[in-house]
């Protein structure tokens, strides 16, 4: 079976949530569908909830990059030994600072990478054609078969209130 | 002041805002030109001078025994503090989902990235011989010797590059979506950069959630990194054993500092970018209201630590602090102190404190005595601590040579034409967060 695009445009988020949901009554998977639009969809839950693991891999960063930095920190203080006029080689408290700060760092870094990937801006690209965004509203992106499916998703875009809707070929 | 009401004038469309702030980006008006190169040619002067002083030794600088730190320290601070400005508002506005916010972050956001560039700029000058400068990274050099990391200058290094990377990525991420719409409008060579710059953007809900996610998620971040960083450029006073630095207070009180020089640089670019650049519609006397009331509250906060730090001083009595403090208070400095305080609260005070004195010109001129009064302020902790070691016979006093004046004077014009350069690069309003309660003209 051939996979088709079809996109529709919709004039508001609130008539794309109502396809959406009437889709998924006739078995249209969620992760079948696409939102594109020039500013966010800000609806409560998301019209397209998708799970997020960019704060584990947040966390995941600031605590390699920090304890790394640490242990590189205390490495180098007990390689080569400075005079310290009685305070202690190594120092808790003063590599305190540049724990904090290489674990920030970490954090920030894991999150623009968790972006990214999670983003789709770099990774393998989905190939799926690009719509042309209308400067208000939404255009909702369906994957689907050919023949009878391609009709029930037009006819329930249709039904939704869709201003246009039209295939499209993958890019 | 009123506010400006949008409820009775209908709201302007999101192509029409688009198109207006893109708009903005296109030309060069011959005021514009003169600005950018006047600017030029003041950072000119100033690379100019810092030339000299690397070939001919940095004894050609006011620096001497016993004030070691002058301007170039001075400037330091000042100028990372105010980089505050940007990220640490904007993030609090943003984690506070204040929607008042919209317009002003990316003005903010600029002015951190910029003021860390410049200030980062100067314990390189600072340090006389620039091309040693890496014996700060933590690597072993030929006789196998590491930096010394409980120095709070190599904290300094690591908060400040952590922060100027944070801060870069905060400014880049929200922007990603406009520099599409700016590629989508583009042809040619300038539209194959923003695309490249744009990431790949198209506008996918999938992208929207990841961009809101790891804004919220850097807010956050940002929040933490920046209270940290000024905290460190304080260490480098507070870990000396000098009298009025060795304080406890003192990373809260440079926070505090920080922010408070940070809102009034953000007010001073908002009034320049709303008269050169045409933008009432978007930057309105609200906007400048709000600011104005966090501005007098950290006046009022500034005063506090200042009060808390000068009556412990005091009340302890001790000899090498009192001399410091008389000097700073009545002596050499004390015509500089009271300017301070006059410009830190007693104009912040009567203009924004008084509400029929509040509009924008009082807001801006608040914010310009608040500017002086913070760069005071870094002085005066600077250097009369130096100017009074132990010994009276060995007090001295400071004053800067050409070469810190020019250096100065050529950070202030390098960050007006940083500035400069940005609004005619990128949309200094995000488009995509535009406020649909922005009235139509």
């Amino acid at each position: 079976m051939t996979k088709e695009y079809l996109h529709a445009e919709f004039g508001s988020a609130e008539a794309a949530a109502g396809a959406i949901e009437s889709l998924c009554g006739a078995g249209v998977s969620k992760s079948a569908m696409e939102l594109y639009s020039r500013r966010p969809v800000e609806t409560h839950p998301p019209l397209l909830p998708r799970p997020s693991r960019m704060s584990l891999g947040a966390v995941l960063s600031a605590v390699a990059v920090g304890s790394g930095a640490t242990g590189l920190v205390f490495w180098m203080q007990l390689d080569y030994p400075l005079a310290t006029g009685g305070m202690p080689i190594t120092s808790g408290w003063a590599t305190a600072v540049l724990t904090f700060e290489t674990t920030m760092a970490g954090a920030v870094l894991g999150t623009v990478l968790m972006m990214l990937w999670e983003s789709g801006l770099v990774g393998p690209k989905s190939g799926a054609p690009v719509p042309r965004l209308p400067d208000r509203g939404v255009v909702l992106q369906v994957v689907c078969g050919d023949g009878a499916e391609r009709d029930l998703v037009k006819g329930r875009l249709a039904d939704a209130g869709a201003a246009k809707v039209y295939s499209a070929k993958a890019g | 002041m009123s506010a400006h009401s949008s409820a009775q004038t209908p709201a302007r469309s999101f192509s029409q805002v688009r198109n207006e702030l893109l708009d903005r980006m296109e030309g060069f008006s011959p005021a514009y030109v003169a600005a950018v190169a006047a600017c030029a040619a003041v950072v000119a002067w100033a690379l100019f001078a810092w030339g000299y002083q690397i070939a001919f030794g940095i004894g050609h600088a006011g620096i001497r025994r016993p004030v070691y730190w002058g301007f170039y320290i001075v400037n330091f601070v000042f100028w990372i503090g105010i980089s505050h400005a940007g990220t640490l508002i904007s993030a609090i506005l943003r984690l506070t989902g204040a929607g008042w916010r919209k317009p002003v972050t990316r003005a903010a956001e600029a002015i951190t990235v910029f003021c860390l560039m410049i200030g980062a700029l100067f314990p390189l000058i600072h340090i006389g011989r620039t091309a040693y400068f890496y014996w700060m990274l933590p690597y072993p050099n030929d006789r196998l010797l590491w930096p010394n990391f409980r120095s709070p200058l190599v904290w300094d290094l690591t908060a400040i590059m952590t922060y100027l990377t944070g801060s870069v990525i905060y400014l880049y991420l929200p922007l990603v979506p406009d520099l599409a719409e700016i590629a989508d409008r583009s042809t040619g060579r300038k539209r194959r950069i923003y695309r490249a710059l744009s990431l790949g953007w198209t506008g996918s809900d999938r992208q929207w959630q990841a961009l809101e996610r790891a804004m919220k998620l850097m807010a956050a971040m940002i929040l933490a990194i920046a209270v940290s960083v000024h905290s460190v450029v304080a260490y480098d006073f507070a870990m000396s054993v000098a009298p009025t630095w060795h304080s406890t207070i003192f990373a809260p009180y440079f926070v505090v500092g920080a922010i408070f020089s940070g809102i009034a640089a953000l007010v001073l670019v908002m009034a320049a970018l709303r008269k050169a650049m045409r933008l009432q519609d978007y930057l309105r006397e609200s906007h400048f209201a709000n600011l104005s009331k966090l501005l007098l509250l950290m006046s009022l906060v500034w005063l506090y630590f200042t009060f808390s730090e000068h009556l412990t001083t005091w009340y302890g009595n001790f000899p090498r602090e009192i001399n410091v403090l008389n000097v700073r208070e009545h002596g050499f400095y004390g015509l500089l102190f009271w300017t301070m305080v006059v410009c830190n609260f007693v104009i912040p005070l009567v203009l924004i404190g008084i509400s029929r004195l509040r509009c924008i010109p009082t807001i801006v001129v608040s914010s310009v005595a608040v500017l002086v009064g913070m760069w005071l302020e870094r002085f005066l902790i600077v250097v009369p601590t130096l100017s009074t070691p132990p010994l009276p016979s060995a007090w001295g006093t400071y004053m800067p040579s050409w070469i810190e004046l020019s250096i100065t004077a050529g950070t202030f014009a390098a960050m007006a034409l940083l500035y400069l350069l940005f609004v005619k690069a990128f949309p200094i309003i995000a488009i995509w967060e535009y406020d649909e309660g922005i009235p139509a003209r």
